[in-house]
């Protein structure tokens, strides 16, 4: 049954993906072109295209649960006798799946971007620019995990408003977003306990510091400096994915018990 | 069969109360009409039946349990509204009611789209309302849930229109196993068919009879009888 509600949720998200990733490659053509001219706009370009990637969760999950009651098809979904987690998930991995997409090309157009500014930028530029691009390229992995924390956040935060919308009218919209920053606040708050050091801050899988210095090695030009303490440790990467599973369940339980079509 | 009991159900839209304190058991299978004037409370009730809406207070039980989300796996709900996937065509739509829906008699739901000329191909958001309405009716229909809620399944179709679908829930139908309700104005078009009628009037059941029974005890017509008791 998921399968089939995958595959419903693929199709109708299909056009407005389609417009996304429009908007997205008219945004990467112009970079490339700026880049080929030595133009900052490309940079600017690509801070514009990051920006998008941090709401496209936050769009696409959005109008695909929207688009249920705007579409008046609520009545059909909401009578599926699937369990909630499986309308929900179905509708989440689509949109996840798709932005999956769009960052990896985000990350192909960007540091190709990024060489080709590089080259045709003054003799001057380029040197820094080949340190910036080594040192995005260091810290890759905590930059994505940073847009996908943000993107993740405020996309279920839109659905949950959106499901608070459906349970209590008529400002299930506004106790939707006071409850959500509520509970980002709390986590946010949690995370700089003693008690979340002593459980998550285990398995280091990154160190920022020293992958930057090894970036900008030998490069006498630049003097980078780093906080002491940028780590990626496993043991928060299992929190986060216990808070989204734990949010996920949530989201199921109201679906099951308390919407309304 | 499913029985389907009302204890005390009441639903309210913010302070006005569309349904009041309903307290009955619905017939086990055949067809039950739902009749009454408009904002009567005729839709909501089908909905709380299938779960889609929950009740103020008071409960809906399919089987002697509570109607809820799962109540999609006993009652099937066809809307009034257009409820229909407008980017699927025909056949995608039928291929994906057979993948949700566990009973879904997928070869009976093309038989049906074969008997009212509807084309494979064709896509929803192309199709005329009264197409729509087949679609949606014979989705429903090949669903085979013990209750059926069919939410004014005439209402704005053209008399061919109104003919084919009344000609399919009687053909189709299980009366002795399925229990269909159907809501409607079309009353003396539907009348023919009905088993039972329930009859709300400002958010109360008036009249909850065997049609056979009231007909010959009142030696009235529906639509009379739905006049009487509504001034």
């Amino acid at each position: 049954m998921w399968t089939a509600l995958w595959k419903k949720e693929w199709q109708e998200s299909i056009p407005r993906f389609a417009v996304i990733m429009g908007i997205l490659l008219l945004a990467y053509a112009a970079m490339i072109y700026f880049a080929f001219n030595g133009s900052g706009y490309s940079i600017l370009l690509g801070f514009l295209s990051i920006g998008l990637h941090t709401v496209f969760l936050f769009l696409v999950w959005a109008l695909s649960f929207h688009g249920e009651w705007k579409g008046k098809t609520q009545w059909t979904w909401l009578n599926i006798p699937a369990s909630g987690w499986k309308l929900v998930t179905s509708k989440l991995a689509v949109g996840f799946t798709q932005f999956l997409i769009s960052v990896v090309l985000l990350t192909v157009v960007g540091f190709w971007t990024l060489s080709l500014f590089g080259e045709h930028a003054q003799q001057v530029e380029e040197n820094g620019i080949a340190v910036i691009f080594d040192a995005l390229w260091a810290l890759y992995p905590l930059l994505i995990g940073l847009l996908m924390s943000v993107g993740v956040t405020l996309g279920l935060g839109a659905v949950f408003t959106i499901l608070m919308m459906r349970i209590i009218k008529p400002f299930g919209w506004a106790v939707g977003i006071a409850v959500w920053g509520v509970f980002v606040y709390a986590i946010m708050r949690f995370t700089q306990t003693p008690v979340y050091e002593a459980m998550f801050r285990h398995g280091q899988l990154f160190d920022a510091e020293a992958q930057l210095q090894e970036a900008v090695v030998g490069n006498a030009t630049f003097q980078l400096e780093v906080d002491e303490g940028i780590y990626l440790f496993a043991g928060e990467i299992a929190f986060e994915l216990l808070a989204i599973a734990a949010v996920i369940v949530l989201f199921s339980w109201l679906v099951d018990r308390f919407v309304q079509a | 069969m499913t029985e389907v009991n009302l204890h005390k159900l009441t639903k309210k839209y913010g302070r006005k109360e569309a349904l009041s304190q309903l307290e009955i058991q619905l017939p086990k299978a055949g067809i039950t009409g739902i009749i009454g004037p408009n904002g009567s409370g005729k839709s909501t009730l089908l909905k709380l039946i299938c779960g889609l809406i929950r009740p103020s207070s008071g409960s809906v039980e399919l089987n002697g349990e509570q109607a809820g989300r799962k109540s999609g796996a006993v009652a099937a709900y066809l809307s009034e509204e257009d409820s229909l996937y407008d980017y699927m065509t025909i056949k995608g739509t039928v291929s994906f009611a057979a993948g949700v829906y566990p009973d879904f008699d997928q070869e009976l739901a093309m038989t049906l789209l074969k008997e009212m000329k509807l084309h494979e191909s064709e896509k929803v958001k192309e199709l005329s309302r009264g197409n729509k309405a087949r679609l949606k009716l014979a989705v429903t229909m090949a669903r085979k849930t013990p209750v059926l809620c069919l939410d004014e399944p005439l209402s704005g179709m053209d008399p061919l229109v109104r003919e084919d679908i009344l000609r399919l829930i009687v053909t189709h139908l299980d009366v002795d196993r399925q229990l269909c309700l159907i809501t409607s104005h079309e009353v003396k078009e539907l009348e023919p068919f009905l088993d039972h009628v329930l009859i709300v009037h400002e958010g109360r059941v008036v009249v909850d009879r065997n049609v056979e029974d009231l007909k010959e005890e009142n030696r009235k017509s529906l639509i009379d009888v739905l006049r009487e008791v509504t001034v």
